[in-house]
């Protein structure tokens, strides 16, 4: 990947959250970039801090977070350290966000046609009548049947699947290079949610941008990620291309999370395989890995501080002591 | 469906039996409506599950689904139509029948979280119902609640705890706990595993259905997840906006699904495999769900039916056997594939 076909990179991010008992490292030394056209799945449990790191890519953490080292740049642009004021300047032509809950995104109280416009007449110097134009145009182009009309239709009149197709129109009309779309589909049903998936492989097509794709569902990362990122208790634990983190997952954490998910050919006589335990609390983590207490391959060697990350291809490293090595299906794929 | 299917469970009785069940629910619509509307949650649903079986009942939101148990565990009455559970007709109950339905009939909930009093602990929330139900000594229940939190996989000072002290797996274990404590002889449980993570969600899978095989309890698992039911069910019913469109023995919805809704709900499923995901052929199910105040006629999957015809919009289909136990409610059910097809499994 060539310096100037990088859509967003991010080099050791830390986000600290401030709890009532003290601040928290809610994302962990964060390293990864975002090639021009890819899509990047950022894929863990509740809690693992994924949304945390899109949010703070995306320079839209809460209030109680802040991060607190590491740097983030977006087509070129540096956009950790800047002010807020000029942050929200330059934002929109470089991020859009698409959040969970298209309901809470939008405001009940306001037409879709004036909530779509927004961002353009924020960052275009524009009439009313043009930026109008463009949310119509872009209503059109996330496959919404007379936008004309949808323009001026109130939230609560459209079904969840047309509500995430005007959210993902609006962080689109400023044609940002990178849009952050933090579990778009989770609030949908399977038949909307493969709409809208859709939607994004062909947006992406033609637009031209790249996609952080941030989910908890492995189904939905085989279906659109080129690469994807696997997150554990706050940090990476492996960064690989889709078909590599499905076929030969090096990290034990990977492997158990593959094994875990029932799927629609999954054997029916035996039991699921589980992760025995539960994820450690941020606050009390230690040294080395994260998933050791629930591994059933730990030894001492896993405590360690400063596990490496150990590179199986230059675009596919882990950060496991006791990687699962290549797999019979790596063999004879070659 | 209003031909009664026969008994494809085998010889097993059945334990619960819908007959003809409506349920309309009045809408609160605007101000000056021209008549008085009704959302129409469950239309004319006809439907046995056999003792012991597990029975996965599956759809997407607004299909009716959650009525329809709601309905089964008599927090809801019917519209129209019966419901018997074993052989009683649920309406009717009175006094100490009543009584003893609310034991042999079991809920178990989405979030475990929201069913729990906060400030009540564990023990005392699974105590409850044992008191409720039956006169027993306080050791004899503590003894009880041991066994119970055992069972479910939890430790003995999980009692001394209080929920927001426990995790979303721990806590639906305690949801099952209590669901169990009585002895039921049917557990209806709504989406019991949607609210989990993965890695915890195949630990309560495994959990309740090593405790389905071991009690022989009957399950009625509401889900829109068609993996998960998948796994906890032996026969399935897919509900589509109010109507039972397709029920059968698991093996053969999944794999034949005969509903061209079945075969795009199924289609739809993102695969946990980048390979059969990119290779995905079949085109996405365009549309949306229709209002449940004014359902198309005849079919009501018609309006995004790729295989609609005129007969769709003026007959409603009856459901057909198309394979052993195996039913569909459709003018056009979708032929099975050929054995080579077969092979690479539902697509």
């Amino acid at each position: 990947m060539t310096e100037q076909h990088i859509a967003a990179r991010v080099e050791n991010l830390c986000v600290d959250v401030a709890t009532r008992d003290g601040s928290l490292r809610a994302v962990d030394g964060a390293s990864l970039t975002i090639a021009e056209g890819e899509v990047f799945g950022l894929v863990g449990e509740s809690g693992c801090g994924k949304t945390t790191l899109g949010m703070a890519i995306a320079g839209l953490l809460p209030s109680a977070a802040r991060t607190v080292a590491g740097t983030v740049s977006v087509a070129g642009r540096t956009l950790t350290g800047l002010r807020e004021r000029e942050l929200r300047r330059i934002r929109g032509d470089l991020v859009g966000v698409v959040f969970q809950d298209p309901m809470t995104t939008l405001n009940p109280t306001m037409k879709v046609g004036r909530q779509v416009a927004e961002p353009f007449r924020l960052h275009r110097d524009t009439t009313a009548r043009a930026a109008r134009h463009a949310a119509e145009q872009m209503l059109d182009l996330v496959g919404l049947p007379n936008p004309g009309r949808v323009l001026d239709a109130y939230p609560h009149q459209l079904s969840g699947g047309m509500r995430q197709r005007v959210c993902i129109a609006a962080a689109l009309i400023c044609r940002p290079k990178l849009l952050i779309a933090d579990e778009p589909t989770t609030a949908l049903d399977v038949t909307t949610q493969d709409q809208i998936l859709r939607l994004f492989q062909r947006l992406r097509a033609e637009l031209g941008m790249s996609i952080l794709l941030v989910t908890h569902d492995m189904g939905v990362i085989a279906a659109n990620a080129d690469r994807v990122g696997v997150m554990y208790a706050g940090q990476l634990a492996e960064v690989g291309p889709v078909l590599e983190i499905f076929d030969s997952p090096q990290h034990r954490y990977t492997r158990a999370l593959l094994e875990s998910v029932p799927t629609l050919d999954t054997d029916l006589s035996r039991p699921l395989r589980t992760i025995p335990g539960l994820p450690p609390r941020l606050d009390r983590v230690g040294p080395g890995c994260r998933f050791a207490p629930r591994c059933g391959f730990a030894d001492d060697a896993c405590s360690a501080a400063d596990l490496p990350w150990r590179e199986l291809s230059p675009m596919h490293s882990h950060r496991c002591v006791h990687p699962r090595g290549l797999s019979r299906a790596e063999h004879s794929h070659g | 469906m209003a031909d009664q299917p026969e008994n494809d469970a085998g010889t097993a009785p059945p334990l619960v039996s819908l007959d003809r069940v409506v349920k309309e629910y009045p809408v609160a619509g605007p101000m000056f409506r021209r008549a008085a509307q009704r959302v129409h949650a469950v239309s004319d649903v006809s439907l046995v599950v056999p003792q012991g079986a597990s029975f996965g009942l599956v759809g997407e939101s607004g299909c009716g689904k959650s009525t329809l148990g709601r309905l089964i565990v008599g927090l809801e009455r019917p519209t129209s139509g019966t419901i018997q559970v074993a052989g009683e007709d649920t309406t009717r109950l009175r006094g100490a029948d009543r009584r003893r339905f609310w034991r042999d009939v079991q809920l178990v909930f989405q979030d475990p979280r929201s069913s729990l009093d906060p400030r009540m602990k564990i023990a005392a929330s699974l105590g409850e119902p044992l008191a409720v139900q039956r006169e027993q000594a306080r050791e004899q229940r503590r003894r009880l609640i041991l066994d119970l939190l055992d069972e479910v996989g939890l430790p003995a000072d999980a009692m001394r705890r209080y929920p927001h002290e426990m995790s979303g797996g721990q806590l639906q274990r305690v949801g099952i706990a209590r669901a169990l404590a009585v002895r039921p002889r049917l557990v209806v449980a709504d989406e019991p595993v949607s609210g989990l993570d993965v890695s915890v969600r195949a630990q309560v899978l495994n959990l309740m259905r090593t405790l389905q095989r071991a009690h022989g309890i009957t399950y009625i698992v509401i889900s829109h997840d068609l993996t998960t039911v998948r796994y906890f069910a032996d026969h399935v019913g897919v509900m589509y906006l109010g109507k039972l469109v397709e029920t059968g023995p698991v093996a053969s919805v999944y794999t034949r699904p005969a509903h061209p809704y079945t075969a795009a709900l199924l289609a739809a499923i993102p695969h946990p495999d980048p390979r059969r995901e990119r290779h995905k052929e079949s085109a996405s199910l365009g549309g949306d769900l229709p209002s449940a105040v004014d359902p198309p006629s005849g079919c009501r999957f018609r309006t995004r039916c790729p295989l609609a015809t005129e007969l769709c919009a003026v007959e409603e289909p009856r459901p057909r056997n198309v394979a052993p136990g195996h039913q569909v409610a459709c003018h056009f059910p979708l032929p099975s594939p050929s054995p080579a097809a077969e092979t690479q499994g539902p697509r």
